[in-house]
């Protein structure tokens, strides 16, 4: 019974410290929430609109449509500047004022009878490797598709000269062009918005954060203002007193997960879709708020202040925004590097959290036994380093 | 070991050859000594003299590298949880919570011994009566003045009613007023049977100890009574006697020469005051006056026996064994 009371001592302490900050619990609830909010008004989309400088020829032959070149490439790229002087749109990308300048072919038709493939140049002044891909990989497509209409007009032509001398095809220019084409089915009817699917990582997210700040400052702070002087005299021992501490984030970190899951889910607020069993993600979350708790845990018996505590926690975050799939797929990571990702608790509850919310199934066995492993392991480790800092003198 | 004159069986706390150093000069060097049970212990000294670090010793906190104390018949560095029940300690810092009430304060520390809830309404009403906190219940820990604080530190170490109350410099910092109502708690606890062990700064403190243990560099000079201190500390006890300035010279000529009369001192501010050292006063005093009968040209105004300051007689124990270092 004593030891129960013992428990439950800290987290009276934690309810009672924490509520006396409102500020922090309305930006803990109400900061992701509007992060979210404005991340799914603002955010446009994956493809970047790219502005570009089209430079025409200058001597194009008759049956060049410089119109039907533009609406063409006007698909992917944003087209700002339209022209044949190619020095223009190149001072325009050297100053910035356009992303690309795309240069069209005049003797197109030429060249293929010399048997010669026209260039069509894509020039761009870029830094950023993704935007750089984007830009060859549109590029390609254009491309690809301008080909697929010039063979388009080819074949129509000659098949009107082989039906003058009597020789029909029921086969389309079109299919004859494209005779595979691509279907696509969505078992899940329709692909989410982009916020709603992100939602569940930013929740994970924010869980770990908030676990791991918290648990770092909580010992290390205590450590520094003495109370553990009490502690180490108090009939307390080190299993009892991180275990109420446990227990104390875990409740309150619930608490907050249950307002910020409610205003992600509520319709008339992001609705989010939440097709899981609530049980299960509260089982689910309560290992992952553990699995957190354990690595601020161990960075505040490591930790010699409070600001190299919160340096700490800020680098874990950094290293759960790159390698937890967050943004970056974890299977972009070469082995063993992939293993940085897998030993944090946000990429696993990234996976649990989106099967159950989004895909409304189970977290996969091994996510559970990943997460588990790790909550229990950091658990013990944390334990006796605690037993070891306690009575150390 | 400095003997205090009791059974080992009643001693609640034993120390022998407790040592712990942080360099070859600070730390703690073959402090012995025995605390009856239902006593107030005094440990006093300067700064850096081992008074805190004689206390973490003995809760615990530190572990000794040579020697041994034993506290409520416990090795301190093995106590078991039935012994640390039995144990208050207040820190010489605010180390509690100041984002929590006074009772949610006091509520966790009783908590964390194991207090259930009826129980623990019950000790917080006692204590906060008698370190008067009853009105200020609902105040946050940085909502109270420094003397409030220290209350609250000691209403946190005495919430769970121990038997031995480790105190380290409560006084500190506090004005004279709540270093008074301080020890009027100590003594009352006291009263009560509890034993405490304090440390303090201010040597004049001692005179409410029922044992008094002076440190200095690491190491226990001395532990005994008040009383039997101030005889160390004088070589016996002083009589103050007062009379007309220009007698003083001829009067202190015919002390000297009076066997009972160990030394003879003018006081530096008032001519007219001499302090006489003897083995005992009340013995002494009877015979000066039949002295001075035989010396009609010495007039004695005044004459009692004097009990000096505390601050004074730490000051000659500290000369005293500044000069002993010397001679050896």
């Amino acid at each position: 019974m004593k030891a129960l009371i013992r428990l439950l001592s800290f987290f009276g302490k934690e309810f009672h410290e924490i509520r006396r900050q409102p500020r922090l619990i309305l930006s803990l609830i109400f900061g992701p929430f509007l992060i979210l909010l404005l991340f799914g008004i603002g955010y446009a989309g994956e493809q970047p609109r790219l502005r570009t400088a089209l430079v025409l020829p200058a001597n194009s032959s008759e049956d060049f449509d410089s119109a039907e070149f533009e609406q063409a490439i006007s698909t992917n790229f944003e087209i700002v500047h339209s022209g044949t002087d190619e020095q223009a749109a190149m001072q325009l990308l050297r100053t910035g004022q356009v992303d690309v300048v795309e240069i069209i072919p005049g003797d197109i038709q030429e060249r293929m009878m010399r048997n010669e493939q026209s260039p069509l140049e894509l020039r761009y002044n870029e830094i950023d490797p993704l935007s750089e891909q984007w830009i060859q990989y549109l590029g390609y497509a254009q491309v690809t598709e301008i080909n697929r209409a010039i063979q388009r007009v080819a074949i129509a032509d000659l098949q009107e000269e082989l039906a003058q001398n009597g020789v029909t095809s029921n086969v389309t220019a079109e299919v004859l062009v494209s005779p595979i084409q691509q279907q696509y089915a969505n078992l899940r009817g329709s692909s989410l918005d982009v916020m709603s699917f992100y939602a569940p990582s930013v929740l994970a997210l924010i869980v770990q954060h908030i676990a791991v700040t918290l648990a770092s400052l909580s010992l290390v702070r205590e450590r520094l203002q003495g109370s553990f002087e009490l502690f180490r005299i108090a009939p307390v021992s080190p299993l009892q007193v991180l275990l109420g501490k446990y227990i104390g984030y875990l409740l309150y970190i619930g608490l907050i997960i249950a307002a910020l899951v409610g205003l992600m889910i509520w319709p008339i607020m992001l609705g989010v879709p939440f097709l899981g069993d609530v049980a299960e993600f509260a089982g689910f979350a309560a290992l992952l708020v553990l699995a957190s708790l354990g690595i601020g845990f161990l960075i505040s018996m490591y930790s010699k202040t409070e600001s190299q505590a919160v340096q700490l926690s800020m680098l874990v975050l950094l290293l759960s925004v790159f390698f937890s799939g967050f943004f970056l797929p974890l299977k972009n990571f070469l082995s063993p590097i992939d293993l940085v990702g897998y030993a944090l608790p946000i990429t696993h509850g990234i996976m649990g959290f989106q099967a159950i919310m989004l895909r409304g199934i189970s977290p996969s066995t091994f996510t559970w036994l990943a997460l588990a492993a790790l909550a229990g392991g950091l658990f013990v480790v944390v334990a006796l380093v605690a037993q070891w800092n306690f009575r150390r003198s | 070991m400095i003997n205090t004159g009791q059974t080992a069986a009643s001693n609640i706390i034993e120390a022998r050859d407790l040592t712990r150093s942080f360099s070859s000069d600070t730390g703690v060097f073959d402090v012995s000594f025995a605390l009856p049970q239902g006593a107030i212990l005094g440990l006093i000294g300067p700064s850096g003299s081992g008074k805190t670090t004689t206390v973490r010793l003995m809760t615990g906190l530190l572990s000794p590298e040579r020697g041994s104390v034993r506290v409520l018949g416990q090795e301190a560095i093995t106590f078991t949880t039935r012994t640390r029940e039995r144990i208050g300690y207040m820190p010489q810092d605010f180390v509690l919570y100041p984002n929590l009430t006074v009772s949610e304060n006091l509520n966790f520390v009783a908590s964390l011994y194991g207090m259930g809830y009826l129980k623990r309404r019950e000790h917080l009403t006692r204590v906060l009566e008698l370190v008067e906190l009853q009105d200020a219940r609902r105040r946050l820990g940085h909502q109270l003045s420094g003397g409030m604080q220290r209350r609250l530190a000691l209403a946190c170490a005495l919430v769970h009613n121990p038997v031995l109350l480790f105190a380290d410099e409560p006084t500190a910092g506090i004005d004279p007023v709540l270093r008074g109502v301080f020890w009027q708690y100590f003594r009352e606890l006291r009263e009560q049977g509890h034993t405490l062990v304090i440390t303090t700064q201010y040597v004049g403190e001692a005179a409410y100890c029922d044992l008094v243990g002076v440190m200095r560099n690491g190491r226990l000079l001395h532990l005994n009574t008040p009383d039997e201190l101030r005889r160390i500390a004088l070589g016996g006890e002083v009589i103050k006697l007062v009379l007309p300035p220009t007698q003083v010279i001829d009067a202190m000529q015919i002390l000297q020469r009076f066997p009972a009369v160990n030394d003879v001192r003018r006081s530096r501010n008032e001519p007219g005051l001499l302090y006489v050292y003897t083995e005992q006063a009340s013995t002494t005093l009877p015979q000066l006056f039949t002295l001075f009968e035989q010396h009609p040209d010495i007039t004695i105004e005044q004459a009692q026996e004097y009990q000096p300051p505390f601050d004074d007689l730490f000051i000659r124990l500290m000369e005293r064994e500044d000069a002993q270092g010397a001679q050896a």
